[in-house]
């Protein structure tokens, strides 16, 4: 799809079309079924032409890194839902991509396996350095996420404010994600964030 | 939350109401079933007897004639004297058997080198689709015995004539299956080799080709029943040897038996090559419809 105006950057380099240096996790988890969970997270280190010992070697890494080293081979059509997800967490990760973008990767799980999925985003976060680019239509996922948060109002989409939040940090300092997210703070904030999204006009029509 | 509670409470109210006689018992519940859900096996079973007996005893007690429907037992005979080439031709069953398969399987294996990649090529690119896509469509729907006599004309009554036309027969399934099966893959998947850094041909032979396997498998179990519906068809002309050359040369002599007998070994070979192609599938894409 072209846009209408602007341009996307990623480090002084104008972007022109998919590519490693940046990973993306998906909706729909858009695994490979006729490939265990460890080829797949192989895939794209096999695409860009490394040796099977070498990709081997960083597959079983990143997928220790979202806890899955022991379903390694497994087939991916018998793993939960929120393990496929994890797989496709390590297959990006895997590519060692400058940025990680995430199309409402948690949308399509149940709500206590996306609270888990949330804080091992955040370590991967916190322990790869990387920048995250992650898109959700939950209030208290993007606060708990989020350093930088942009929130936009439905159709047209127009940025209606930006945030800078540190409740992801205060997660990784104190391991305890009930408490952050039933801070005071953390409630004045996502109710003021809800109000922002409930007053925009086009809101306001589609409930009357 | 208030609707799940008020369910909780008429179930509850239900149960102490008539409890005392029916406590321990679970209430089976009829007409929701799913249309077609349960086994069949026994009932399959039970239909394929019944079928025999009902032949039996028709042909036993003279209902038929013995040229219409001979006997079970002379079905069995004439295997027998069929197997050591005591019949009309003198070639045994085995060699019958053997050029048939010959036939049949030549064809087949042709058909599955080049429908599919055509097929795959029709998926992934335009300009093959419109080359392919009108002669494939044309003569697609043409029963095969429409154009035998155009076969016969090109290719003489030789092997070779025989082969084109089942391999005709089996190439237009195939290539529509490998076709289908390229556009079945997931655009999500797609997407995400291109993320990964593929390019366009390592998407077609990593992704798109997996993808598409099962329903090439499917198109390959279509193909190989063309493949058999055709062969009397080819081995109507000019053939000494075949089954199908067998049932038609049985049937000028009016040999009944040997008429069904060689629809019994046609039919019984084809399923059971139907169900290696099952086996083989179950191998091949253990993940078809589970994922």
């Amino acid at each position: 799809m072209p846009f209408s105006s602007g341009e996307i950057v990623l480090d002084g380099t104008p972007v022109v079309g998919p590519g490693a240096e940046r990973g993306v996790v998906f909706q729909k988890h858009a695994l490979m079924p006729w490939l265990d969970v460890v080829e797949n997270v192989e895939f794209g280190l096999k695409m860009r032409g490394l040796g099977k010992a070498e990709r081997r070697e960083i597959a079983l890494q990143k997928l220790a890194a979202v806890g899955l080293e022991k379903f390694a081979a497994s087939p991916v059509y018998q793993i939960s839902g929120g393990m496929q997800q994890r797989v496709g967490l390590a297959r990006s990760l895997a590519s060692d991509p400058e940025v990680m973008l995430m199309d409402e990767p948690l949308g399509a799980l149940d709500a206590l396996t996306r609270e888990q999925q949330q804080e091992l985003i955040l370590e991967l976060w916190w322990k790869t350095q990387k920048m995250f680019f992650f898109i959700t239509h939950s209030v208290e996922e993007a606060l708990f996420l989020a350093t930088e948060l942009v929130v936009m109002t439905p159709s047209p989409g127009r940025i209606a404010h930006r945030y800078h939040l540190d409740f992801g940090r205060r997660f990784i300092e104190c391991r305890n994600a009930r408490a952050v997210k039933s801070d005071p703070e953390f409630i004045r904030v996502r109710e003021e964030i809800l109000q922002l999204i409930h007053s925009a006009p086009e809101v306001r029509e589609a409930a009357q | 939350m208030s609707a799940p509670s008020h369910i909780e409470v008429a179930a509850n109210a239900e149960v102490t109401r008539d409890d005392a006689a029916t406590a321990a018992s679970i209430r089976h519940v009829s007409g929701y079933s799913v249309p077609g859900e349960g086994s069949s096996t026994t009932i399959a079973v039970v239909t394929v007897v019944v079928l025999l007996l009902l032949w039996w005893v028709a042909t036993h007690n003279g209902w038929i004639r013995d040229l219409f429907l001979p006997t079970p037992e002379r079905i069995i005979t004439s295997f027998a004297d069929a197997w050591k080439g005591e019949i009309q031709g003198g070639r045994p069953l085995p060699e019958h058997f053997g050029w048939s398969l010959f036939r049949v399987f030549t064809a087949f294996a042709l058909a599955c080198v080049t429908a599919i990649p055509v097929g795959i090529a029709m998926g992934v690119s335009r300009i093959a689709r419109g080359i392919f896509d009108p002669p494939v469509e044309f003569y697609r729907p043409l029963p095969p015995l429409a154009y035998l006599p155009l076969i016969v004309i090109w290719f003489g009554i030789e092997e070779t004539a025989k082969i084109v036309l089942i391999y005709l027969a089996c190439f237009a399934p195939l290539a529509m299956a490998a076709r289908a099966g390229v556009k079945s893959v997931m655009i999500e998947q797609i997407n995400a080799a291109y993320s990964l850094g593929a390019s366009k041909w390592q998407v077609i032979r990593h992704v798109v080709i997996p993808a598409a396997l099962p329903e090439i498998f499917t198109g390959m179990r279509i193909a190989i029943g063309f493949g058999w519906t055709t062969l009397v068809a080819a081995e109507m002309v000019a053939a000494n040897a075949g089954l199908g050359q067998m049932v038609l040369n049985a049937s000028n002599f009016l040999r009944t038996d040997v008429v069904i007998m060689g629809i019994f070994v046609i039919g019984v070979v084809a399923y059971a090559f139907d169900l290696l192609m099952r086996h083989i599938e179950r191998a091949v894409v253990p993940w078809k419809g589970r994922a």
